[in-house]
């Protein structure tokens, strides 16, 4: 009712105190914040690269446990020559770090094996093999599909320093450089096959810590900030909403000052001085 | 299960439904696109096979130290992800099984090389999301005959392909790498054999 009476006169939808632009001011002042965070995490989106979003982990626990973020519970461990290789669901660690470079290995899977033949260390995965120099850099990656034979189920060492690979249809065995890979001889003896060693509580500890510090990107964070989804389910519809009110906010602008200059054209709106 | 009962569906929400599934055959197609171009196109070993007609030589490695690596690393931009890179040559003839991430995911590239050109490229796994044109022959065939020009680029132009760009400059990387590999072992034969009595 108060919105049609005012609309008739000076002060009506076209004048400062109608109520197009009382609900304009209000709702700008409303979305401030909303809009503040839209474009900020706009921009951040885009140049997540740049700003190194893509790599940088979250370590607030509040938000990983915000985002239900929980290590898996499937440590398994092999001993390779006195230092633990690990894996974490599908993170692989050595001496609990992380494994350097692990983005540009072309293969994954779970861990099978690992074993020390100095001065390097085998890492068997289900998808390939890694060896890795002492200072934990990857000397070589060998996936499995160059056997043609499918995937790795076992590991072990060779009475020549070699290594064994027990694969889905088969076996190989290479030369202490692992360079060559043949089928075992006939009669040939057994390898040594390598078996998990119990992970200990503080190997698991540090496993679980470094596969929570990798699990969730700044960049996810952003995208969810942005589209609403870090709010929960209402949140994208809380999003929509803001963003068609920023809409509407751009139409009434607009629409309140084409008003006002017609007005001011006519050589009748003095309302729009500034009051003194 | 909407359309069990067709004939609670008026005339009008028929027409919008049929008007409405050449949009919903293209979204689909769209989405379910990159997940069938991921995969392994080529076995690693099959490629050996077709590189030496089925005699495949023993794999021989290069390490990466000195200027072998520098020069690597200025092809790619990076390091190698390995110290050491396996191939597997006889003669003028080698075969690289490399890889190079195109935006977020290695590609595996096959790579036959004969007296300094390229005889064969191929793409072998493509794991990344988007610019899996870069497989087809189309694109690939134009590496066939390249070699490596005076200032160390191809000594040809590779078309582009638009909305794969990362995918192309990746393979265009490891064809030059590729190259520069070859010409890298056989410069260590050759110094090889001077040193040798």
């Amino acid at each position: 009712m108060t919105a049609r009476r005012r609309s008739s006169g000076r002060n009506g939808s076209n004048g400062r105190n109608g109520a197009l632009p009382r609900w304009h001011r209000w709702t700008g002042l409303v979305l401030g914040l909303p809009a503040v965070l839209l474009a900020v995490t706009g921009i951040a989106v885009n140049h997540a690269d740049r700003l190194g979003l893509v790599e940088r982990s979250v370590t607030s626990r509040a938000l990983l446990e915000w985002y239900g973020v929980e290590p898996p519970d499937d440590a398994v461990a092999f001993d390779a020559g006195g230092t633990p290789v690990s894996q974490l669901g599908t993170v692989t660690f050595i001496d609990g770090r992380r494994l350097a470079g692990a983005r540009a290995v072309p293969f994954g899977g779970r861990l099978v094996g690992a074993v020390r033949i100095d001065p390097v260390t085998v890492i068997a995965l289900a998808e390939g093999l890694l060896l890795t120099d002492p200072a934990g850099r990857i000397i070589d990656r060998i996936p499995a599909a160059e056997w043609g034979s499918g995937g790795i189920t076992g590991l072990g060492r060779t009475a020549r320093s070699g290594v064994a690979l027990r694969l889905e249809r088969g076996q190989v065995r290479s030369d202490p450089k692992m360079l060559e890979w043949h089928a075992p001889a006939e009669g040939a003896a057994d390898p040594d096959w390598v078996r998990p060693v119990p992970v200990t509580p503080a190997l698991e500890q540090t496993m679980r810590e470094a596969w929570s510090a990798g699990a969730l990107s700044w960049e996810r964070v952003m995208l969810d900030l942005h589209s609403g989804r870090l709010f929960g389910s209402l949140g994208p519809l809380l999003m929509d909403l803001v963003a068609l009110a920023l809409v509407a906010l751009a139409a009434t602008g607009a629409w309140t000052w084409w008003k006002r200059r017609r007005g001011s054209g006519r050589g009748g709106d003095r309302s729009r001085t500034p009051a003194k | 299960m909407v359309f069990e009962d067709s004939s609670r569906i008026d005339h009008g929400s028929r027409r919008r439904i049929a008007g409405a599934l050449p949009f919903l055959v293209g979204v689909l197609a769209l989405a379910a696109g990159p997940a069938a171009a991921q995969g392994t196109y080529m076995e690693p070993d099959a490629f050996l096979d077709q590189a030496f007609s089925g005699d495949v030589p023993d794999a021989e490695a290069i390490w990466m130290s000195g200027p072998a690596a520098e020069r690597v690393e200025e092809i790619l931009g990076h390091p190698y992800p390995s110290l050491r890179i396996r191939y597997w040559a006889r003669g003028g003839r080698s075969a690289w099984i490399l890889d190079e991430i195109g935006k977020e995911r290695p590609i595996t590239t096959g790579i036959t090389i004969d007296d300094g050109r390229i005889v064969g490229l191929k793409v072998l796994i493509f794991r990344e999301t988007r610019g899996w044109e870069v497989r087809y022959p189309f694109f690939t065939e134009q590496f066939e005959g390249a070699a490596l020009g005076d200032s160390g680029l191809l000594d040809r132009d590779i078309d582009n392909i638009t909305g794969a760009t990362l995918s192309v400059n990746a393979i265009r990387k490891l064809a030059r790498l590729a190259l520069y590999l070859d010409q890298h072992r056989l410069q260590q034969a050759r110094s090889d054999d001077g040193a040798s009595p």
